[in-house]
């Protein structure tokens, strides 16, 4: 059983299935993001020497993490996949998320797009394929 | 913040007929919303592109991540019109301005500046009698070439 690997099947089928209805472009370009983001972690997980969030040291000493955890996700996949392509598809789907929850417009069927989720399904199944141990 | 004033003016220098912001919006790292409003759908992935571009030119350690926000004509007018007025007035200004330097200087000047934004040769809408469309035919999109786009890239 792995957690975020799950999860990320999960978020993913999620989206897809509410897609394929045409049902509530919100939910699913979160869904989409998330999947995505899920599957960022998991890899992230699985490499010989993950990467970690950037700290700094505060005026006591103390180590602070100082990357926010999406930025962490982005770096991720820029700095261990090294493709263009896949790091268009991620920073894509984030600013779709960010549409879908916090602005006053919604996600358009432009948005999601045939072409636009089958950028974000190779990304999702190179990111799950990270290692031998994906179920 | 490094050149990040700036981006907005070279938003601007490419696409003039847009409304742009930024806006800082999380507490922790360095995520800035880039709001673009009125935006024709067929020219926002080059506007994605543009700033995803300077994006990674102007911070590639991380700094900065500029997220494109884009808001269509149409969710302009729906959701913010008071910056589609704004629009619209710069629109009907740049082109009273373009109008000048057209060939026919000689014509009469026409005393309602909408006729210079949708005679029937300029606006096949106008030419059916469509009237659906409610945002003006703008004189730059219509003068710009294909070859002024590809220099934006």
């Amino acid at each position: 059983m792995n957690t975020l690997w799950d999860k990320a099947q999960e978020s993913w089928e999620t989206a897809e299935m509410l897609h394929k209805e045409d049902l509530y472009l919100n939910c699913v370009a979160n869904r989409f993001y998330y999947a995505l983001f899920q599957a960022t972690k998991w890899h992230n997980e699985q490499l010989a020497e993950p990467l970690k969030e950037k700290t700094k040291r505060d005026r006591n000493g103390t180590e602070r993490v100082v990357e926010h955890t999406h930025e962490f996700a982005r770096r991720i996949i820029d700095e261990t996949l090294k493709s263009v392509e896949h790091s268009r598809t991620f920073k894509d789907f984030k600013r779709f998320r960010i549409k879908a929850d916090y602005k006053k417009h919604n996600v358009s069927k432009h948005d999601l797009s045939s072409y636009n989720i089958s950028k974000a399904q190779e990304l999702l199944n190179k990111l799950l394929k990270t290692g031998d141990n994906s179920q | 913040m490094k050149d990040l004033n700036n981006i907005i003016d070279r938003i601007k220098d490419l696409f003039p007929d847009i409304h742009v912001e930024i806006e800082k919006h999380v507490v922790i790292g360095g995520e800035y919303e880039v709001s673009c409003y009125g935006i024709h759908e067929n020219r926002s992935d080059k506007l994605v592109s543009f700033i995803y571009d300077h994006n990674d030119e102007l911070y590639p350690n991380y700094e900065i991540e500029l997220i494109p926000i884009l808001y269509t004509k149409e969710e302009t007018r729906e959701h913010f019109p008071a910056i589609a007025d704004q629009l619209l007035i710069e629109s009907i200004s740049r082109g009273l301005s373009a109008q000048r330097f057209l060939p026919s200087q000689d014509m009469e000047w026409p005393t309602n500046p909408c006729v210079c934004l949708s005679t029937p040769a300029q606006s096949p809408n106008y030419a059916t009698g469509n009237s659906s469309e409610t945002w003006p035919i703008n004189p730059v999109e219509m003068t710009a070439t294909d070859e002024t786009y590809a220099n934006a890239a």
